[in-house]
């Protein structure tokens, strides 16, 4: 399915950068097209109706922030920044405006394909939040009876808990900002619970991980969030957490 | 720790008040009348004609005790209570007799006499104690002030000793200003609290650089009625909010020129409580300013001796500045150096890796193909951590660290950071030993990263490549510790504290065998980033051989509202 050629519209001024995402991205079968600033990237998306978005944050002119701000504003084609590290409050702020995933700079290419598979895969078959189960390794939820399974041992999780998970899944694969995951669990009183927030992670991880020192569901991105991923660690754990 | 000192005070003008003259004239008239009442009582006059001698001994007395004021009073008293009661005629100023009237003015000029001349002996001695006291005043100034080595420190005891000194005039509090090298008046010191914790309001630092152009005391009042009406040069504070209770009682400012020469080298800034009252004025400072024997004139010569100490510690500072930017500049050249050759051993092997792939004459097998990309990407890793470590080190130098600190789990970082740096770590033996819990920690997830990331780097790059290393976390109090230890070959027990100095690496010069040189920023850094979250970082030597790194993280034992 991923190989049906979707497009990419890869937007860095580094022309090495680019040059080694499209070599890549081309042996996988995706169509690629490039932009070397925000102005071009903006007039592609309008031109071209790409399927993904690779959009490094510092360019020159317009800003990535920027572009991520107008692409939205007319499509919902998804986006993965690129961005170097030291620079955590673009990167959330770009996420918060409704970029899809960030990738810090310097990347490896495993963790490039691996969000863009990830990313891609969400636009043609978007979690409903509303599916009767989920299974993934030896984790099984059946939602309709709240019931959670490791390994075929039922586990306790308190309401917060459970409702923390579920939004782990139905956002599965995608990167959750502080502020979204509390919003998401939290709603209005959202405020100035980050604090906990991290806790509460910490102990459903704790419940749910079957190797709590690697751990393989939910993994944390420093300094911006946390993303719950399905896939097994040998495919993604070493790629999603690394590259800073 | 350190008694602290304290000088004498100045000694406050004498000027008399209306009680003390009234019990002057009241002592002189009883103590005369005392000695008519006796000699008319018992008839000694005529009988003993010299009589009025007895008076000179209370006008002595007077004299000695009570001042010349006193004395005069007393002789003039006697003079006319001894006409009057006892000289006959009686109950009259008249005398006939000549030679009475000789011997009542003998009587009056030696009165007068004698009192004068015990009156100044007994200024004399006075002086002689106020010059001893003036003298131990400088000496005590110079001392606490040379018992302190920093410039700093000097001038705080500097400035604790004026508002010794100058406390009979109401002076509570001190602070030394001097002019920056943009000629901005900073606060350099003051009598009690850290310099750096004053801030002075904007009309303050306005007369405070009148004061530094003009080389001109002035004053600040809160209220123009405390104002002395007699001077024409202070300011009126205008009050836009009340801040506190105690505002309201008479408190001013008095901004001090200090001068050497013509030139003023700084302000002293002195807060005064009724200050009106006991401070003299302006004007009468400056009046008195040349002459020596003016009440204020230890004022002056106590100023002189403030600023001769002001400008030496200032000068004192200047040395010292230029020797540390004349270091630094060692440094950085040396860290320069270093750094540049950080970079460069990655980028070797990155270069040698990418070249021989691109060898067209060699047939590499897959496995070395791997190994070559393997090698590139771990080195690429490496050169990605100093450049972190690089940012960390000026971000800590600016003092632009804040750490946005969250409740983690601190066991969750650190199996984080281990399954991040597995390639790093790939082959070594990593035993933990962290509690059940969560241990939670309010720490900046980033920055507590980046220090374990830099002691395991460390640990992997300075011990033999068989060696374990040990990470653990716990509770011991009010503190979370973490420590990672390894198995090489430690180090100098003289350079546990300096491997964290910046620079340790660097200056070391000489790199033991087998050990790779590096700039060894990572301690630096990590350090900085511990102590941003109000922690500490140390080194010790591991028994049964290697070097075990604590970090402590504060707990925040707030209670907050539940979930």
């Amino acid at each position: 399915m991923k190989k049906r050629g979707a497009s990419i519209l890869v937007v860095d001024d580094e022309r090495e950068i680019v040059r080694a995402l499209q070599r890549s991205l081309t042996a996988r079968g995706y169509t690629v097209f490039t932009a070397s600033s925000g102005e071009e990237a903006v007039e592609m998306v309008a031109k071209m109706h790409p399927d993904l978005l690779l959009l490094d944050l510092l360019l020159p002119g317009m800003s990535g922030l920027e572009v991520c701000r107008r692409v939205r504003a007319v499509s919902n084609v998804p986006i993965i920044v690129l961005s170097v590290k030291n620079s955590e409050r673009d990167k959330v702020e770009a996420l918060d405006l409704g970029a899809d995933d960030y990738v810090a700079k310097p990347f490896g290419m495993k963790e490039v394909l691996a969000r863009v598979r990830v990313v891609l895969r969400r636009v043609i078959q978007p979690p409903s939040g509303a599916e009767p189960r989920f299974q993934a390794g030896p984790l099984s939820i059946d939602f309709a009876r709240r019931w959670v399974q490791v390994d075929g041992r039922e586990v306790t999780l308190t309401p917060t808990e459970y409702d923390l998970l579920k939004v782990f899944i139905t956002h599965r694969g995608k990167i959750l900002t502080r502020q979204m995951l509390l919003k998401e669990v939290w709603g209005a009183d959202a405020h100035a619970k980050t604090h906990s927030l991290h806790v509460y992670v910490a102990q459903l991880r704790q419940k749910i991980e079957p190797v709590l020192e690697r751990p393989r569901f939910i993994l944390t991105v420093p300094g911006v969030g946390y993303r719950f991923t399905e896939e097994t660690a040998t495919e993604e754990s070493n790629g999603a957490v690394q590259g800073f | 720790m350190k008694t602290v000192e304290h000088l004498l005070p100045i000694e406050t003008s004498k000027k008399r008040l209306w009680q003390q003259y009234l019990l002057d004239s009241l002592l002189a008239f009883v103590g005369s009348m005392l000695v008519t009442g006796i000699i008319y009582t018992f008839q000694l006059y005529p009988r003993i004609p010299n009589i009025s001698i007895v008076y000179l001994l209370v006008v002595l007395l007077l004299a000695s005790t009570r001042g010349r004021y006193a004395a005069i009073l007393a002789s003039v008293v006697a003079f006319l209570s001894f006409d009057f009661f006892i000289v006959p005629p009686l109950y009259t100023f008249v005398i006939y007799r000549i030679e009475e009237w000789v011997a009542l003015f003998v009587f009056l000029v030696d009165a007068i006499l004698t009192g004068q001349l015990a009156v100044a002996l007994r200024e004399r001695a006075e002086q002689a104690s106020r010059r001893e006291r003036e003298t131990r005043v400088l000496y005590d100034l110079l001392r606490v002030t040379n018992r302190e080595a920093e410039s700093e420190r000097q001038l705080h005891a500097i400035a604790r000793a004026v508002v010794d000194v100058l406390s009979t005039w109401g002076v509570h509090d001190c602070a030394i200003l001097q002019p920056d090298a943009s000629g901005t008046l900073q606060v350099q010191a003051s009598a009690y609290q850290p310099a750096d914790k004053i801030t002075l309001s904007s009309d303050e630092k306005a007369i405070a650089a009148w004061v530094l152009t003009h080389g001109r005391t002035m004053g600040l009042y809160d209220d123009t009625t405390l104002a002395p009406s007699t001077s024409a040069r202070f300011v009126q504070r205008v009050i836009v909010k009340s801040t506190a209770a105690g505002r309201a009682v008479g408190r001013s400012l008095r901004l001090v020129p200090l001068k050497l020469g013509d030139r003023v080298v700084g302000v002293l800034l002195l807060r005064v409580l009724d200050g009106p009252q006991r401070f003299p004025s302006e004007e009468r400072l400056e009046e008195e300013q040349g002459r020596s024997d003016a009440p204020t004139s230890f004022f002056w010569t106590f100023l002189g001796q403030v600023t001769a100490l002001v400008e030496r510690a200032r000068l004192q500072k200047e040395n010292l500045r230029i020797a540390v930017l004349q270091r630094t500049d060692v440094l950085r050249a040396a860290l320069l150096s270093s750094v540049s050759h950080d970079l460069r051993t990655p980028l070797t092997s990155i270069k040698a890796a990418a070249s021989s792939l691109l060898q067209e004459d060699v047939q590499w097998d897959e496995e070395a193909r791997r190994g070559f990309a393997l090698s590139i990407e771990r080195e690429a890793d490496r050169l990605n951590r100093l450049v972190s470590n690089l940012l960390d080190m000026s971000r800590i130098e600016e003092g632009a660290l804040k750490p946005e600190k969250e409740e983690y789990s601190l066991t969750a970082l650190i199996h984080d950071v281990l399954g991040r740096l597995e390639p790093l770590l790939a082959g070594r033996v990593v035993r933990t030993h962290l509690p059940d819990d969560l241990l939670l920690v309010e720490l900046d997830y980033l920055m507590i990263d980046q220090v374990l990331t830099n002691l395991l780097e460390n640990a992997v790059r300075y011990t033999p490549p068989e060696s374990p290393i040990d990470v653990s976390a716990y509770i011991e109090g009010e503190q979370a510790i973490v420590s990672v230890a390894d198995r090489g070959p430690g180090i100098p027990p003289d350079d546990l504290e300096r491997v964290f100095d910046k620079f340790y690496r660097v200056l070391n010069g000489q790199h033991p065998a087998g050990y790779p040189m590096g700039s060894g920023l990572g301690l630096a850094v990590s350090k900085g980033l511990v102590e941003a979250h109000g922690g500490r970082i140390w080194a010790e030597l591991r028994e049964g051989g290697g070097l075990i790194i604590f970090v402590t993280l504060p707990l925040d034992r707030r209670e907050r509202s539940g979930p």
